[in-house]
């Protein structure tokens, strides 16, 4: 006991370093697997609140490109003979119902007001939380694309991983056909995603569109996600596809939050049927 | 320190961290420039001061950035690991000067060439654990290298503006 005290007068400084520097390793590794520390991240209110202002000021900058996009959405959404299916459901959030009147989806508009591009693993923060309905894994897209999916919540702010995020894969389709491989960002270039397999028989041309599948929960089916920008064969069997992002994510601004209202009934039976594999 | 240096110290901390997260890491030039300066804050603490005092400063200021960027836990380890290799620094390679006046190092505090040195070297080790660790793994080292180089000059040189323009001579505790 006297030994141990002894060793401790001498090297505690040693060890309150050594303490503090596994505390620091332990919250990274959680925060990168599990996303759950919403007091250590910029939703809570106090660092919120604090990119609220900052966003406050900033948001005049760029009024006019906004602007510019939201009369072409509007536009876009004259033009289409669906308006009927959208239902209004809550003051500022809108609905996709199904064929059979059950609600699909609905749609909540918020802000960015803090966002990274150029990390290995981005995130956005936006200015709705859990006051406003807002929820994890609701996924995020723009007039342009889909943007990201919400990982933390906290009372008025929330976190989104953004598509610029090594964990972030999304299996997409061209056309009518699904693109099987997982379509991911390489941490380089913030304005393409890609996949590296894709078997060689599938004819792919640059200047496809591509959308997302039903396959990706957190988005209805069909939402842009790029345009293909260059295919590669890589063998007889394989070639490799970068797809540019229709979305400029450096630019968010304007977002909607979509929640898919079956969800976490999808995923409960997709860890159920996973469980049972194993 | 004295309360009031205390309370000065956490003030200038705090404008270093918000001068960080809410203009330096706005402005995105490159994917190899991510210039942080606010270790600043650390690089000025009296030298004879008892280090396991820096080692709990350096982790709840590299918190304070973490909780604003959403990387719980890089900045509080890599500001916690710089504290640790200062204090290597102070009692080891610094000047003897320093150490008997238990100085503060600011610029106006110390001579420019040692205190160039120093910035240097605490900006380019803090860019260094930095991005190794925000890659955890050296898969792509030539970019952490690039990454630290780039990111250290520009660092190194706007904590030189902010010194210059900052910083008041001021007598030794």
């Amino acid at each position: 006991m006297q030994n141990l005290l002894r060793f401790l007068a001498v090297y505690y400084h040693f060890l309150i370093f050594v303490i503090l520097e596994l505390l620091a390793l332990s919250a990274l590794v959680n925060f990168n697997n599990y996303h759950q520390s919403r007091y250590f991240t910029s939703v809570n209110n106090i660092t919120g609140t604090i990119y609220q202002w900052q966003n406050d000021v900033t948001g005049y900058f760029n009024l006019r490109s906004e602007n510019q996009i939201l009369m072409e959405e509007n536009l876009k959404l004259r033009a289409r003979d669906s308006v009927q299916n959208f239902t209004s459901t809550l003051n500022d959030s809108v609905g996709v119902r199904d064929t059979s009147g059950r609600l699909l989806y609905s749609y909540r508009t918020a802000k960015v007001i803090n966002n990274s591009i150029y990390k290995r693993r981005n995130y956005f923060t936006i200015n709705k939380g859990t006051a406003q309905g807002v929820k994890k894994n609701m996924g995020v897209i723009t007039p342009d694309g889909i943007a990201g999916k919400i990982v933390d919540v906290g009372n008025n702010y929330a976190l989104a991983m953004s598509v610029l995020h090594e964990e972030f894969v999304i299996t997409p389709k061209i056309g009518e056909r699904t693109i099987y491989g997982g379509m991911r960002w390489l941490g380089e270039d913030p304005t393409e995603l890609k996949i590296d397999k894709v078997s060689g028989h599938i004819p792919l041309a640059s200047g496809d569109s591509v959308f997302t599948t039903s396959f990706s929960h957190f988005f209805p089916e069909g939402v842009l996600i790029g345009t293909v920008s260059r295919v590669k064969p890589t063998n007889a069997n394989y070639q490799e596809l970068w797809v540019e992002l229709s979305n400029d994510i450096g630019q968010l601004s304007d977002i909607y939050v979509v929640e898919n209202h079956y969800i976490e009934e999808i995923l409960e039976l997709e860890e159920e049927a996973e469980n049972e594999r194993n | 320190m004295s309360g009031i240096r205390w309370i000065g110290f956490f003030f200038t901390s705090l404008a270093l961290v918000l001068l960080q997260v809410l203009v330096i890491d706005q402005i995105g030039i490159s994917r190899f420039i991510h210039p942080q300066i606010y270790f600043l804050a650390l690089l000025g603490l009296p030298v004879n001061m008892k280090h396991w005092i820096t080692y709990v400063v350096a982790f709840a200021l590299g918190m304070t950035v973490d909780v604003f960027v959403n990387t719980p836990g890089l900045h509080a380890f890599v500001c916690t690991l710089m504290a640790f290799s200062r204090y290597i620094y102070l009692s080891n390679f610094a000047d003897k000067d320093w150490i008997a006046s238990n100085v503060r190092p600011t610029l106006s505090n110390t001579d420019v060439i040692s205190y160039l040195l120093y910035a240097s070297i605490f900006a380019l080790l803090f860019h260094f654990f930095f991005f190794s660790l925000e890659n955890l793994s050296f898969a792509h080292f030539d970019e952490i290298l690039l990454s630290t180089l780039y990111s250290s000059s520009i660092s190194v040189l706007l904590i030189l503006l902010i010194q210059f323009t900052f910083s008041p001579r001021e007598t030794n505790e």
